[in-house]
């Protein structure tokens, strides 16, 4: 519904523009959504990934989070996204893979868990690292996030578009960035672009 | 808020299974456990978000602010 009280049907034929503008564009600023239509999928088995560590060794984290960043577009391409959350000495992270086995996501996983696992000698705690095959993404979502909890808290938010090849040619440095952000809480959504 | 989109507005969920393209609708007020839990009773799964309780809107800011999902590395942004 727009600001002229026009009621129309939003999709790439149809005001195109408009379309484009609502998907992350400007959100709320070019009308009122009332419905939305979205295309959906087989559902299929997937491998979740779930890791969380911390240090109180700024080197150490700092070792690690870099790592963490260089092999994400490696993630990407394996099929894995999902969120991650860092704040300057602890960071968690749960991924998924839709058509991925257990055994495919320990490949691919395996190398840093490695690299997280050597970095123990130098303060690093490791609090989870493991994958965990579930039938369906709905069964994944459930065992997570079913515990009916509202939402909502008090945040002020700040998004950052980073791009693959940014992150292939200086992870070190988005991680320094990111790092150097002391009492800020990174909240990723991460992959496929 | 969210109790109140939910009574203002009757949760509508309208499921269309053509030959080549499934899709769901949602109209404004629905939160993403309902959409989940619509697609998973048809075996099939969406591009969408996810929270605690599932309780954020399906049809609303996650799709304006630009429909990143877990799954948008296989399916794409929210569309």
């Amino acid at each position: 519904m727009t600001s002229s009280g026009d009621h129309l049907t939003v999709n790439s034929h149809s005001h195109p523009d408009l379309f484009w503008a609502l998907r992350g564009g400007g959100g709320g600023t070019y009308g009122i959504v009332t419905s939305v239509t979205y295309r959906t999928h087989p559902s299929v088995a997937l491998t979740a990934v779930f890791f969380g560590a911390n240090s109180t060794n700024n080197n150490t984290f700092n070792t690690l989070f870099t790592e963490f960043v260089r092999i994400n577009p490696k993630l990407s391409d394996a099929g894995f996204g999902g969120y991650a959350l860092m704040t300057r000495n602890a960071m968690q992270m749960f991924y998924i893979a839709l058509n991925v086995t257990q055994a495919q996501a320990n490949m691919t996983f395996d190398p840093f868990f490695a690299f997280a696992q050597n970095l123990t000698s130098e303060g690093l705690n490791i609090a989870a690292s493991l994958t965990v095959p579930y039938p369906s993404f709905y069964t994944w979502y459930t065992s997570i996030f079913s515990t009916g909890q509202q939402v909502g808290s008090i945040t002020e938010l700040a998004s950052r578009l980073i791009s693959r090849e940014t992150i292939e040619h200086n992870p070190q440095g988005i991680a320094d960035a990111m790092l150097a952000m002391d009492g800020a809480i990174w909240q990723y959504a991460f992959g496929c672009l | 808020m969210v109790g109140f989109i939910s009574f203002v507005i009757l949760m509508s969920v309208l499921y269309i299974k053509l030959s080549q393209l499934a899709a769901i609708t949602l109209e404004a007020g629905v939160q993403w456990h309902e959409a989940y839990d619509a697609v998973q009773a048809q075996g099939r799964v969406l591009v969408g978000g996810i929270s605690v309780g599932g309780s954020v809107g399906a049809a609303g800011g996650w799709l304006l602010g630009g429909g990143h999902s877990a799954i948008s590395p296989k399916y794409g942004l929210g569309k």
